[in-house]
């Protein structure tokens, strides 16, 4: 852990070793209810602040929601890495079948909560784009995928929620 | 089509409730919580013990850990909004406490083992779990103390402690009666027990003042030792103690009944007991 602190201090300044300090112990709880093996949720946990070393995304105050909230798909995008390279093992489900972090909203938005819904591929890519900013290119990025896929996966997501929205009576 | 304004909006309540369900909170908020929900188990093991020790003796002490427990337990729920727990509680503890005060001392007592078991159990646990040896030693060693102080405040309450049963050489003892005037027990001897022989005057002790006292004898002549039956079938044994005690006054008495086992190859006898603990209305 040391070395790894050293290593972000070096790399991308105070502001990752705060973010590490602060969030590696309820991240690694995160990643732990996705693969379920604690060296795993460790992996997962590192995997996320090498790509932010590698890709720097733009980082607000290690407090804010925003900061917060990238954070949480990052690792769930990590986990699921993670699943998807152990997947030839047969107790891993597959890929369709993976579920993201279960998350309840209480709200009167609709839309919010047909996102929470969505296959938790296209949700990471709406959050990013939509809440976080980034363009599709970014999210590629910082997603480690081709551009292409993070255009296939948002133009999925868009059908499944108008899609989800209809069902719900909403007029798109 | 749904409008990119529209999206961003959704996208931000639904990061909202992402972040909130993975309680995604910095470190320090996390600790707070943590320390919270020690507090919480902390408290509980106040509780257990306060419930424990009004379960097995009504004394101030436990009294006032009681109530400084629930007042603590109050401001929790109060806090956290949960009143209806709270009052559950309450109510437990309240039911629980009146019914360790209307029960009988046997009752009473095995109330105050469990209490004592699951809070011994529960410190232990929680000391291991949350690697916080010295605290939770403390209140370790206060629980084993206080213990020692209940056990002795045992003493002198009104119920004597439950011996039981004692089943010497391996002699099933069943008690069938037992009444002022007598008492009727059926004994079955296991295999390979050798020859064993029942001494039918049994010694009663009147528990009196926190003691143990001989009643005194009026015949304290021996009477035979009565051979237990070799082919292991049951022995019912009548014990009549008007003409050695006379009729018992109204108290918690123990009786004594000397078993002794002939040695093989020798002219002595192994002699062990079996009492019967009882309570005369």
């Amino acid at each position: 852990v040391l070395m790894f602190l050293q290593v972000l201090q070096e790399q991308m300044g105070p502001k990752l070793e705060k973010i590490y300090t602060l969030y590696r112990a309820a991240l690694v709880r995160v990643a732990l209810g996705l693969v379920k093996q604690p060296a795993d949720a460790e992996d997962a946990v590192h995997r996320v602040f090498e790509r932010m070393i590698r890709n720097s995304p733009r980082l607000e105050e290690p407090e804010s929601l925003r900061t917060r909230a990238y954070l949480v798909v990052a690792v769930e995008h990590a986990a699921l890495d993670i699943l998807r390279e152990r997947s030839g093992r047969a107790e891993v489900p597959l890929e369709e079948d993976w579920a993201g972090l279960e998350a309840e909203y209480s709200g009167e938005n609709i839309l919010a909560d047909c996102i929470l819904k969505l296959p938790v591929r296209q949700r990471e890519v709406i959050l990013l784009r939509y809440h976080q900013g980034y363009t599709q290119r970014e999210t590629a990025n910082l997603l480690e995928v081709s551009p292409g896929t993070v255009q296939d996966a948002e133009g999925r997501a868009k059908a499944n929620l108008r899609r989800m929205l209809a069902e719900r009576g909403v007029e798109v | 089509m749904i409008q990119d304004r529209d999206l961003r909006i959704a996208a931000e309540e639904a990061a909202k409730a992402l972040v909130a369900a993975a309680e995604l909170t910095p470190e320090k908020q996390f600790l707070k919580k943590v320390n919270r929900q020690r507090l919480r188990a902390e408290l509980m093991l106040v509780w257990v013990f306060a419930v424990w020790a009004v379960g097995t003796a009504w004394h101030p002490i436990p009294l006032i850990a009681a109530a400084l427990a629930l007042g603590q337990q109050a401001v929790e729920c109060i806090r956290a909004r949960r009143l209806q727990t709270w009052s559950i509680a309450v109510v437990a503890v309240i039911a629980l406490a009146c019914w360790a005060s209307l029960s009988g001392g046997a009752v009473r007592q095995l109330l105050g083992l469990l209490f004592h078991g699951l809070a011994l159990a529960f410190a232990v646990g929680v000391c291991i779990r949350e690697k916080r040896p010295v605290p939770w030693a403390v209140l370790l060693a206060l629980l084993v103390l206080l213990s020692g102080w209940q056990n002795a405040d045992a003493e002198h309450a009104d119920v004597p402690p439950e011996l039981g049963e004692s089943s010497p050489f391996g002699l099933q003892v069943q008690l069938d009666r037992v009444d002022e005037s007598g008492m009727t027990v059926t004994l079955t001897r296991p295999a390979g027990a050798g020859s064993l022989f029942a001494d039918g005057q049994a010694e009663i002790v009147l528990y009196k003042d926190g003691k143990w006292n001989r009643l005194y004898s009026l015949d304290p002549g021996k009477k035979p030792l009565i051979p237990l039956p070799e082919d292991g079938s049951p022995y019912t044994l009548e014990v009549d103690w008007r003409s050695t005690y006379g009729t018992l006054e109204p108290g918690w008495y123990r009786v004594a009944v000397d078993v002794q086992r002939a040695v093989p190859g020798a002219t002595f006898f192994q002699s062990s007991y079996f009492s019967v603990q009882f309570e005369i209305k």
